[in-house]
Parts: C-alpha cells; sequence; structure tokens
C-alpha cells in the first residue's frame, strides 16, 4: 500500500517540476517518504516481534495477548473503548488548555519582577517535583471523585512546562526593543501585549508541545485514582477494571488508545504551533 | 572657537547644551561640552568610536540625563534612529512603521495611511505587506527611517543608522537621506565615525575628541549640490580633511 502511494507521489512530482531541479524535486520526495514510512515499519516489526515471541514462548494469553487477540478484544465490543477514550480525550484537552492559558499567565506574572520570580518560581518547581500519585489522593479530597479531580491532575503535570518556557521566552528579548517601546511611550501592558509576549511564542510553543505529551499522562494517572466506573468509565478506569479480571487484552486496548489520545493531543498542538509560527520562523 | 556654520537669525535654536557631562561609574563619557543645534539644521558628531558620541546624542533627545550643566530641548517630537532597525519579526513592514502611531492613539485607518505616506519617502511603499527577514539590510535600514518618521518629528536623531550596511547601499541611503532631509526639513542629528558621510550629508560636522567628549572642531560643510559626483568633489574632499585633520591633532593630543 505505502510502496504504491510513494510510486504514485513521485509520478504527480514529476508532473510539476517539468524543466526545473526535477532530480531533486524526486529525491526530496524520496526522502520524505522514507521519512514518513521509517517509524511506521518499525512499528510493524514491533508487532511481528511480539507475536513471534507469544508463539516461540507459548506465552498465556493473561500475561501477554498476542496481536490479533488485543486486536479481536477491542472490534468484539468497541463501544466502552471508543466513549473511554472520548471520556480521556476530553479530560486531557480541558486539562492541557488550562495548563497553557495558566502557565502562560503564571510565566507572565512571574516575569514581572526579579523578586517575584526568585520567590514563586521555586514554588511552581513543586508542580514538577512532587510526584502525581502522591497528591492525586489530595485532589479525589478536594475535587470528589470524577471529572474536575482528573483535569486537575491532567493540568498539574501539564503547566510546568509552560511556565518555564513561558518565563524563558518573556526574558529572552533584545534590550533594544525594549529601548524602543519605552522612547514611543509604550505602557506596561502594550509592551507585554505587543513585545513581550509575541517575542516569546516560539518558546511558548516549545512549552505547550512539552505539555501537550505530559498532559495524557497526567489524565490517565488522574483516571487510576480519581475515576467513576460504569457507562462513561475512561480509559485509566477501562484499564484498573480490565486488570482487575485478568483480561489483559482489554488493557492493552486501552493502553493503545491512550496512546493515540496522546499522540493525537502532541500531534494537534504540532500542528496548531506550525501554524501559528509561521509569522515568526519564516527564513529562520 | 568660532563656529562657521550658517547660523541665520531666523532659524531658532532646536538643542542647547551648555556644559553638559555625563559619567558612568569612573568614567567620564562627555565632559563639559556645549553646543547649539539650529532647528531644521543637519548636525554630524564625528569622533573616534567610543569617545561619547552617542552618548551626547542621546542627551539630546532625553534618553540620558546630564550630571552636571544643562540639556535644553524646544517642545515636538523626537524620533531615533539606531545602528539596528529593531523591527518586530512579526510584523509586516508597514505594522512596524505604524507601531509609534499606536502609542499616540492614532485611529487605525489613519495610522494604515501614514505608515504608507513614510514607506513612499522612503521607497519602500511596494514592501509594506512584507516581513522583516524578506528585506535585505539596506531596505529594514529605510523601513526603520519610516518609522522615526510616521510621527513626523521636528528632531531626528540617528545613530550610525547605517553602520553596518555595505558601502555602496550606504552610499545609496546616505544619497536618500540626504534628499529627504532637504525635503522634509525636519532638524537632524548623526552620528557617526565616517567622515566623508558626515561631510556629505550634514551641513555641519562638530568632530570630538576622545573620550571624554570635547569639541575640537566645528566644521560647516559646502553647499555644493549633493549628487552621486559630490563624494569625490573637491569641496567635499576638502571639508573631510579639516575634520580628519582636527581629529588627528585630537587623538595626538590625548596620546601625550
Amino acid at each position: 500500500m505505502s510502496g504504491a502511494q510513494h510510486r504514485h507521489a513521485q509520478g504527480h512530482a514529476q508532473g510539476h517540476s517539468q524543466g526545473h531541479s526535477q532530480g531533486h524535486a524526486q529525491t526530496n520526495l524520496r526522502t520524505r517518504a522514507m521519512r514518513a514510512l521509517a517509524p511506521l515499519a518499525a512499528v510493524v516489526a514491533a508487532i511481528a516481534a511480539w507475536a513471534l515471541f507469544k508463539q516461540m514462548f507459548g506465552v498465556k494469553d493473561f500475561v501477554l495477548p498476542s496481536p490479533l487477540g488485543v486486536l479481536h478484544a477491542f472490534t468484539e465490543d468497541p463501544a466502552p473503548f471508543l466513549r473511554g477514550t472520548l471520556e480521556t480525550a476530553t479530560s486531557a484537552g480541558i486539562g492541557f488548555a488550562i495548563a497553557a492559558i495558566g502557565g502562560v499567565l503564571v510565566g507572565s506574572a512571574l516575569s514581572l519582577s526579579r523578586a517575584i520570580e526568585r520567590s514563586v518560581y521555586p514554588l511552581t518547581l513543586l508542580f514538577q517535583m512532587v510526584p502525581l500519585i502522591a497528591i492525586a489522593p489530595l485532589l479525589v479530597i478536594w475535587c470528589g471523585y470524577g471529572r474536575p479531580a482528573i483535569v486537575a491532575s491532567t493540568a498539574i503535570v501539564a503547566i510546568f512546562p509552560v511556565i518555564a518556557n513561558t518565563l524563558a521566552g518573556l526574558r529572552a528579548r533584545d534590550a533594544g526593543l525594549d529601548e524602543l517601546f519605552a522612547i514611543l511611550g509604550a505602557g506596561r501592558l502594550a509592551t507585554w501585549w505587543k513585545l513581550a509576549l509575541p517575542s516569546a511564542v516560539p518558546s511558548i510553543v516549545t512549552g505547550l508541545r512539552i505539555a501537550a505529551g505530559l498532559a495524557t499522562i497526567g489524565t490517565i494517572s488522574g483516571e487510576f485514582i480519581a475515576a467513576e466506573g460504569g457507562e462513561r468509565a475512561p480509559l485509566g478506569m477501562l484499564i484498573m477494571t480490565s486488570l482487575r479480571q485478568f483480561k489483559t487484552d482489554r488493557v492493552f486496548v486501552s493502553v493503545v488508545l491512550a496512546a493515540c489520545v496522546g499522540f493525537a493531543m502532541f500531534g494537534l498542538v504540532s500542528l496548531a504551533s506550525r501554524v501559528l509560527l509561521a509569522r515568526w520562523m519564516r527564513g529562520r | 572657537m568660532q563656529p562657521q556654520h550658517p547660523t541665520s537669525p531666523q532659524r531658532p535654536v532646536h538643542i542647547r547644551l551648555a556644559g553638559a557631562s555625563r559619567s558612568f561609574g569612573a568614567v567620564a563619557a562627555v565632559d563639559g561640552v556645549s553646543l547649539s543645534i539650529t532647528a531644521q539644521s543637519f548636525t554630524a558628531l564625528v569622533g573616534p568610536s567610543g569617545c561619547g558620541k552617542t552618548t551626547l546624542m542621546r542627551m539630546m533627545g532625553g534618553l540620558e540625563q546630564a550630571d552636571a550643566g544643562t540639556v535644553e530641548r524646544a517642545g515636538g517630537t523626537t524620533s531615533f534612529c539606531f545602528q539596528e532597525p529593531r523591527l518586530l519579526a512579526w510584523r509586516t513592514i508597514a505594522e512596524n512603521v505604524a507601531l509609534p502611531l499606536e502609542f499616540a492613539g492614532v485611529e487605525r485607518d489613519e495610522r494604515r495611511a501614514r505608515a504608507l505616506t513614510a514607506l513612499e519617502l522612503v521607497r519602500l511603499a511596494d514592501a509594506e505587506g512584507l516581513f522583516p527577514h524578506q528585506l535585505s539590510g539596506g531596505m529594514k535600514m529605510r523601513a526603520s527611517i519610516a518609522r522615526a518618521l510616521v510621527s513626523r518629528p521636528q528632531l531626528l536623531l540617528l545613530d550610525e543608522p547605517f553602520g553596518a550596511l555595505d558601502e555602496v547601499t550606504r552610499h545609496e541611503l546616505d544619497a536618500e537621506l540626504r534628499a529627504l532631509w532637504e525635503r522634509e526639513r525636519f532638524t537632524a542629528v548623526l552620528v557617526t565615525h565616517s567622515m566623508p558621510e558626515a561631510a556629505y550629508l550634514a551641513e555641519r560636522v562638530v568632530v570630538f575628541s576622545p573620550r571624554p567628549a570635547r569639541i575640537v572642531a566645528d566644521i560647516a560643510t559646502p553647499t555644493v549640490a549633493r549628487d552621486a559626483r559630490a563624494w569625490t568633489s573637491d569641496e567635499i574632499g576638502a571639508c573631510v580633511r579639516q575634520a580628519s585633520t582636527a581629529l588627528l591633532h585630537a587623538i595626538e593630543e590625548a596620546r601625550r
């Protein structure tokens, strides 16, 4: 399938690059196709190795299900998995959004003065240093079981890289631009909005991408402790209940779907940042 | 020292420095400089690098305060041009040029119209929608000048604006700046370490000693037309020699 796509893409490029640098366009496409295919090939190889390992050593299903067994566990009754994925993705999305907005605001507040930064920044490090699993029970006490605690757990994990990168971005800019704004009589708020924040965008975007990857970890961890079962059980809950029932194939399905949520978050943020950064990064 | 520059009585004084001094810690950058800049004149401040001429210009613009002596400036808008264009990478050229008007509370439509007018002055109107990285060094500097002009300043302070450009571009921009000044007649003060540039651009060249800056020569430049030939003309050449000689004497004296 991918080979046919590859050939098709080549033919397409030839059609459009008549007369100039045809060879270059071709190699370019070939390397791009290779770049896309390489990770896919690795995944296929890993799945094959997994199936082979199970076959060779006769590993029991409840220890390690076969790839097809996992697929079957999903197709047999996909509804709870799909609902769970939606639940988890919603919590991850809300938590990430809170971390993104909160992180930029906290980072901006910290950048107001060196004194504030010195005193409060170590506190924000707590978000990073305290193991989430250790504070998750507290979140249940404060927010009760269900989404609020899970969203809080997501935001706590995701907010630190946003704060740290916002702060770094707000600090790193040409002093000449500050002087220009001062000469032009720009106020503090206008300088933040029109100079500091735009200068920090590339750095903030880096923070957001890290946060997007971390958000799902926070969500699943939160769900382990704070999720409610039943109809709308999220993936973290499905993992726990399947484990208790020794339905390892269903654990695998949930784990794969959780990874998909993480990938989707990261992919969406990367895509959005590329669009956003178009103005900042062109020509660099 | 007898000033030889054109001080016609109908042109009022724009900036008056009297015994102005400025130190940074133990280092005296400017030492008791007295100088009057006539309104609508073009004055170049030249001297060896690090002599304090930039500090002097910043004092004229109010960016630095005098430790001793006085700096008086007539009212009206003051604009700056720096050695770097200082453009915002995420804004188009027109948006960059309009920036000063945003803080002056000018309406959006008028901001845009005035930015385009300013861009036309520096022959950059067709680049209004481009981003800074799409422009050459010379074009960025033009945009920077347009931004300085957009607020219709009475005083334009230029700190080695073309110092980072290649020779050909630099001559081109010098010619345009001179033509612009002849048309618009704002008061212009230019800091440069290039004698030919000073003699070509300005009506008056003030030469400073090595740090701390003291005036060692105050020369009126010839009134020849500033076309391409002016660069190599005898009149400009004589002016450059006069200024250079004064500077060399000052450097020798400082070494002794």
